[in-house]
């Protein structure tokens, strides 16, 4: 079956979405004076612990700190830090000496490393704990860090499988992903929670600097002769080029309806068959999982335990091509009362 | 509501001060009757369904017809939104109970006004007993500082770590990440966890109910606009909230 209608002339529509989307950091900030009454502290109350939010003051945060307010608050102090696009390890290393929080939560990729440039000029310091969220590939970023814990920013291939399941008929028991070699610890811890669901994911490597052909080829190995149920395609911006969508993925999936799972909602757009499904975090949700980790460090005495590990995103949001859906994979009757975004 | 379970009528105004009140209340009970002629009535619903809240709202709206819903996800939205002063809060009683508030009509599935909650684990069936120094998945009803409590009733005593969620669909990937050794919620929802879900899941049956939902309702007026309706308002809005009938 031909999807006819999703043609390569509507790519420069896809293409237009990821250059805005794609990216794991946000970047549209909040104007100076919208972000002022939006990211406003209350005043701090003697005798209560501080937690400071360092985090870029932009729309995209916003649902995020908002959740950290609501749950923190009662209990905490909590002082936001904006980290504006000039905010450096100087800037930071001010406002933690006036704040001395007990803990602080990092926002974003930027704001990590700046963090991590302050803990490398300070290496006998002593720093407060902190709940990193909101960056790319936390599990690997959060290695040099001293006193840290987070939440992942990726969806795991699991729930967005599951995800899958919810909303259309099919039976997906094989997944296929293509992935840099790079990525290939990322995918084998992936293929292991997938497999409690029993789903199998099929991975093939293409390398670190992938030519058109590599993917085009792996993808047709996933989608001709593996026969696989769906497509994972993980947020790896170097795989998501204007080049390698137009001359890679956009002709694979042209004439073969396969659903394909995305990590970015701009992903998924009615007149491109690339994203069927994009599944990524809720903030708001997150927001709170975060403050749950700073409410399990002050149970503790703002101390770390041992066993530092970083958590998986609990929560996610769901944008369907409920089009798409409907036509070649069947859409469950009560899958629109369960999805966050229909695209139609 | 804590705010207005003080206006609930209960004897609790001291004597000397009651007939001071007793104009007060009767001014503005007149206020109250004739804005309560054209405003439309308020109930706000602290619940979860298997579905986005914006549609459970709907879906509840649909089957109380005149009735502004609103559905809160988080106890703390739902607590600081009571301020609201909405003519009816619907919670499950343990909730409503938690925040000083006396429900006045409570829903029961056939003629239990409580339901059965079950440990869920991955593989192997966990005993409370089996659970010490293990981590809980638990959804978060009561707000943190009650929860301790609450959860340790409906396990009977044993007292693990708590891991919070806000939504019973989160304790689905606390098993998958291998992120709690089981999760605690009720029967009805096991159900609904294991359709979704591929994996062995385990559940082990808990002694101790937890109340079905019950309502409050800030004044008479409120009574009269919405006890009606939420007793009459059918299959489809009791189904949702897992209950058959309301009294």
């Amino acid at each position: 079956m031909a999807l006819s209608f999703r043609t390569l002339s509507a790519a420069p529509i896809l293409l237009l979405g990821l250059s805005f989307g794609a990216s794991c950091t946000p970047k549209a900030e909040v104007p100076p004076s919208k972000a002022e009454l939006a990211f406003r502290d209350k005043p701090a109350e003697a005798g209560r612990d501080t937690v400071a939010i360092l985090t870029p003051v932009e729309s995209e945060t916003q649902d995020l700190w908002g959740s950290l307010v609501q749950e923190l608050g009662e209990e905490f102090n909590v002082a936001t830090v904006p980290m504006g696009r000039e905010a450096g390890s100087k800037h930071l290393a001010r406002e933690l000496e006036r704040l001395k929080p007990s803990c602080v939560v990092v926002v974003d990729n930027r704001t990590l490393e700046i963090y991590r440039e302050l803990q490398a000029q300070r290496p006998t310091a002593d720093f407060p704990p902190a709940v990193v969220v909101m960056t790319s590939f936390l599990e690997r970023a959060i290695g040099g860090l001293r006193h840290a814990t987070g939440i992942a920013y990726e969806v795991p291939a699991v729930s967005s499988i599951v995800a899958l399941r919810e909303v259309s008929q099919l039976d997906v028991q094989r997944v296929g992903v293509v992935h840099r070699e790079r990525f290939e610890d990322v995918v084998a811890a992936q293929a292991q929670l997938a497999a409690l669901e029993k789903v199998q994911l099929v991975p093939v490597a293409v390398p670190n600097e992938p030519s058109a052909e590599a993917v085009e080829d792996s993808l047709d190995r996933l989608v001709v002769d593996e026969n696989v149920d769906a497509l994972w395609v993980v947020n790896d911006n170097r795989l998501l080029t204007p080049e390698l969508l137009i001359n890679s993925w956009l002709p694979v999936l042209r004439f073969r309806p396969i659903p394909v799972i995305v990590g970015v909602s701009a992903l998924v757009h009615p007149e491109v068959h690339f994203g069927t499904l994009a599944v990524t975090p809720n903030h708001a949700e997150l927001g709170v999982q975060a403050a749950n980790l700073v409410f399990d460090l002050a149970d503790n005495d703002w101390n770390l335990g041992e066993e530092r590990q970083v958590e998986l995103p609990l929560r996610v949001m769901t944008v369907v091509d409920v089009k798409q859906v409907d036509d070649y994979f069947g859409l469950k009757a009560d899958a629109l009362a369960k999805i966050d975004q229909a695209v139609k | 509501m804590r705010k207005n379970a003080d206006k609930l009528p209960k004897d609790r105004a001291p004597v000397a001060r009651r007939s001071a009140l007793f104009g007060i209340v009767a001014a503005l009970a007149a206020i109250s009757t004739g804005l309560g002629a054209s405003v439309t009535p308020r109930l706000y619903v602290f619940a979860n369904a298997d579905m986005r809240a914006q549609a459970f709202e709907k879906q509840l709206e649909a089957q109380l017809p005149g009735v502004d819903v609103t559905v809160f996800s988080r106890i703390h939205e739902f607590e600081t939104a009571l301020g609201d002063h909405p003519e009816g809060a619907l919670a499950q009683r343990p909730v409503l109970e938690a925040l000083g508030l006396r429900p006045e009509l409570q829903g029961h599935a056939g003629d239990r006004a409580t339901e059965r909650y079950v440990l869920m684990s991955a593989n192997v069936p966990v005993s409370p007993g089996e659970l010490q120094g293990k981590t809980l998945g638990v959804v978060d009803i009561l707000g943190r500082k009650r929860m301790e409590g609450f959860v340790g009733g409906v396990l009977g005593g044993a007292s693990p770590k708590l891991k919070y969620v806000t939504h019973e669909r989160d304790l689905l990937p606390l098993l998958q990440f291998n992120a709690a050794a089981a999760v605690v919620l009720s029967e009805s929802w096991a159900r609904r966890l294991r359709e979704k879900s591929e994996m062995n899941l385990r559940t082990t049956p808990l002694n101790n109910e937890v109340g079905l939902p019950a309502v409050v309702f800030s004044s008479a007026q409120g009574k009269s606009a919405l006890d009606g309706k939420i007793r009459s308002a059918g299959r489809a809005f009791n189904d949702s909230l897992g209950v058959t009938q309301w009294r």
